[in-house]
């Protein structure tokens, strides 16, 4: 018998070639500018939001030393129930106190975005978590075992693309109480039997009838440990490409349905400029000059999409070396 | 003790239906496999020959559990393991009554007794059962599932290309320690010891270079290897070596069938090596069977069949092989056209399509039994045999 030949402990060398594989992945991805482009900015979403805590104490160390009465009473920076009793005119535009204006209730427009920043993290991660849990089990079993589960859930998924969600979601608001949670729920679920299924499903085929699971097959080894030893990790790294261009498409509906005034979220980028719409600043002459009600919550969307869509991209060309150009 | 059988095959049978219908019978069926018997002793090997399509895979394919037989019955190591081979428990059952219940419920006791090998013991168990139909079906049957789990340790297979039969998103440890895992045997400590043996065994030395590795890292003859070890880890009594090593390049062949040799010595298993090349089949078996479009046409020991060559088949298959002198011509093999489909046969022989001594008779009648010619060497010929002039 051998005398113990592996010193270390086994989860020590997975942790090892883990890092290793993540290293020669960041070699490729580094050389994408687009994509490393993308995860500057999610990073600098991320700082932005969690030093939110901080910006209100800045302020009042700053600009509200002679004043800590209106500080305690009106409480400037709150996203939500803020006022400003310095400023006579609400919508004020950027100023030193306020660098990014004030909306017609006189909060502080860049409390707001900042406030919001989290949740909109929150909310894209968890919806494209679940599309991506549901859509990869649901694609590598249908691979699996085909014939009648496999059916239902291709045709169901056909039955989903086809439906608009956009008007499912805002049916669904009429009865059920849109939360920040439930919202990333119902989207993650709509997504999730939809189009990643077919995708998820076309690449666990090509896995299903390599030798690798015959060889386990013939070994004994069960429907379950196949589906989960074998055809999903393989198809993993697809599944993690879509779970980033998922983040945006949850984003995107939340600030829609936001705008619309249809969801129950007290405050996010969407809110910010339902609320410049509902108060007529987005009317005529006035787009241009109270700029400040929506370019800025817009911008956000906008880069904190695109950056999630962009990293999508670069990873895609890890994932897939046929995308590679050597 | 040596002389034991590891593997019988009864008249095997594996038809694939060519189309598939929803209200009527299907009528077209793929006969990937009609009607093959084999016996194979321990530590020996018998090579499978045949060109591509002729069912020698699908053989091998049904022998681990991958394919359902059709028909026939198969036995490892005393134990008739077909009912195990079955996906779902009704066919089982349907196997068992068609191939036991029904025969041994008209016999007398007398000839019950009288029944020997494979039917004997199972006929001794149905009389102690006091011919109790039901219950000698569910003993039988008893603890299906178990028994499929455990048939698996028993028989591995080792496929073809080692560039596809290794899962590329796990270490050489995990492809290796994988059959461990699935039959849960012991702690990941035994199973690091165990994998880190067997790689030596291989040739895979040192070990833990080798062991968390992964596959797109060794060259082709590593991996065979560790397709080998793979298949080796769970001490099982029979291979199906689908040809091994027809993917590897010429120069690391002999080295990995030498391996597969002395493994065969030092673990006391028996290789069904499937091949289509004859210098290999020579290498490495001790008997031979070739196939023709589902059928075994001759089968012996290898060198009778290899150096004296009866059936017209295993003629031409021997004239294409190369020669390595430049100066002597090789003659035209004398068969002629391609094999043809294998879908609903015609009841003649086989080969007649393509057979240079075909006579009438062997049109008119069904393809012929295999005959013993010379001790141990049988041959499925009319002409051969000497019933047709």
């Amino acid at each position: 018998m051998v005398e113990a030949i592996i010193k270390e402990p086994l989860w020590k060398i997975r942790l090892k070639l883990w890092a290793r594989s993540f290293k020669t992945g960041w070699e490729l991805f580094r050389e994408k500018k687009l994509a490393l482009f993308g995860l500057s900015v999610i990073i600098f979403f991320a700082i932005f939001g969690l030093v939110y805590p901080l910006y209100p104490s800045i302020m009042r160390a700053v600009f509200w030393k002679d004043d800590p009465f209106g500080y305690q009473t009106f409480a400037p920076y709150d996203p939500i129930i803020g006022f400003d009793p310095h400023i006579m005119n609400h919508p004020s535009p950027p100023s030193l106190r306020h660098p990014l204006g004030t909306d017609p209730l006189g909060r502080d427009i860049l409390s707001m975005i900042m406030y919001s920043t989290p949740r909109e993290f929150i909310l894209g991660i968890t919806a494209a978590l679940i599309t991506v849990v549901i859509g990869t089990i649901i694609g590598a079993s249908c691979a699996y075992y085909g014939g009648v589960i496999d059916t239902f859930f291709m045709r169901l998924a056909d039955i989903v693309m086809l439906f608009p969600s956009l008007a499912l979601l805002m049916v669904l608001s009429a009865f059920i109480d849109l939360t920040l949670f439930r919202l990333a729920l119902i989207i993650g679920m709509l997504s999730g039997f939809g189009s990643i299924t077919l995708v998820l499903k076309a690449q666990a085929l090509t896995i299903k009838v390599r030798p690798f699971i015959e060889a386990a097959k013939s070994t004994g080894a069960s429907d379950a440990y196949i589906i989960f030893r074998h055809i999903i990790p393989n198809i993993l790294p697809l599944s993690f490409l879509y779970m980033m261009l998922n983040v945006t498409g949850a984003i995107f509906t939340e600030a829609t349905l936001s705008f619309l005034g249809l969801a129950n979220i007290r405050m996010s980028w969407g809110v910010i400029i339902q609320m410049a719409e509902s108060s007529g600043y987005l009317m005529g002459a006035s787009i241009g000059t109270y700029w400040w009600l929506w370019l800025p919550a817009g911008a956000c969307i906008t880069l904190l999409c695109s950056a999630f869509y962009f990293l999508g991209r670069g990873l895609e060309e890890i994932v897939n070396p046929r995308l590679r150009k050597r | 003790m040596n002389n034991e059988t590891v593997l019988k095959i009864e008249n095997l049978k594996k038809l694939f239906p060519a189309e598939r219908r929803i209200f009527t019978r299907t009528k077209y069926f793929v006969h990937a496999v009609d009607d093959i018997s084999i016996e194979i002793k321990r530590k020996e090997s018998l090579a499978l020959v045949g060109e591509s399509g002729c069912g020698k895979t699908t053989t091998g394919k049904v022998l681990v559990g991958l394919e359902e037989p059709t028909e026939g019955r198969i036995i490892i190591e005393q134990e008739d393991v077909t009912p195990l081979l079955y996906e779902n428990e009704s066919s089982a059952k349907r196997y068992v009554l068609e191939n036991y219940v029904e025969r041994f419920s008209k016999m007398t006791d007398e000839q019950l007794k009288n029944l020997k090998g494979i039917d004997g013991i199972y006929a001794e168990r149905y009389l102690k059962l006091s011919k109790d139909e039901t219950k000698f079906i569910s003993e039988l049957l008893e603890n299906r599932r178990v028994r499929v789990w455990q048939l698996r340790k028993r028989v591995q297979m080792i496929f073809q290309d080692p560039y596809e039969s290794l899962n590329p998103r796990m270490t050489i440890f995990d492809i290796v320690s994988e059959p461990l895992n699935i039959h849960e045997i012991g702690n990941l400590k035994e199973r690091e010891d165990k994998v880190a043996q067997i790689l030596i065994d291989v040739g895979l030395t040192p070990p833990e270079t080798f062991m968390f590795r992964f596959p797109h890292e060794l060259s082709g003859g590593q991996r065979q290897r560790v397709a080998i070890a793979r298949a080796l880890i769970l001490n099982p009594s029979f291979v199906v070596a689908d040809e091994p090593t027809s993917m590897l390049d010429v120069s690391i062949r002999t080295g990995v069938m030498k391996l597969m040799m002395r493994l065969a010595d030092e673990h006391n298993m028996s290789y069904l090596y499937i091949t289509h090349d004859l210098a290999v089949a020579r290498y490495m078996s001790n008997s031979i069977a070739v196939m023709y479009l589902g059928k075994i046409v001759e089968t012996g020991p290898t060198e009778e069949v290899l150096q004296n060559p009866l059936h017209p088949y295993t003629k031409a298959l021997l004239a294409a092989v190369p020669i390595p002198d430049p100066e002597q011509r090789r003659g035209e093999p004398n068969i002629k056209g391609s094999v043809p489909k294998p879908i609903n046969p015609p009841k003649r022989c086989r080969f007649f399509d393509r057979c240079p001594y075909a006579v009438e008779y062997c049109e008119k009648n069904d393809h012929p039994n295999l005959v013993e010619v010379l001790p141990g060497h049988k041959v499925a010929c009319y002409v051969v045999a000497g019933e047709a002039k």
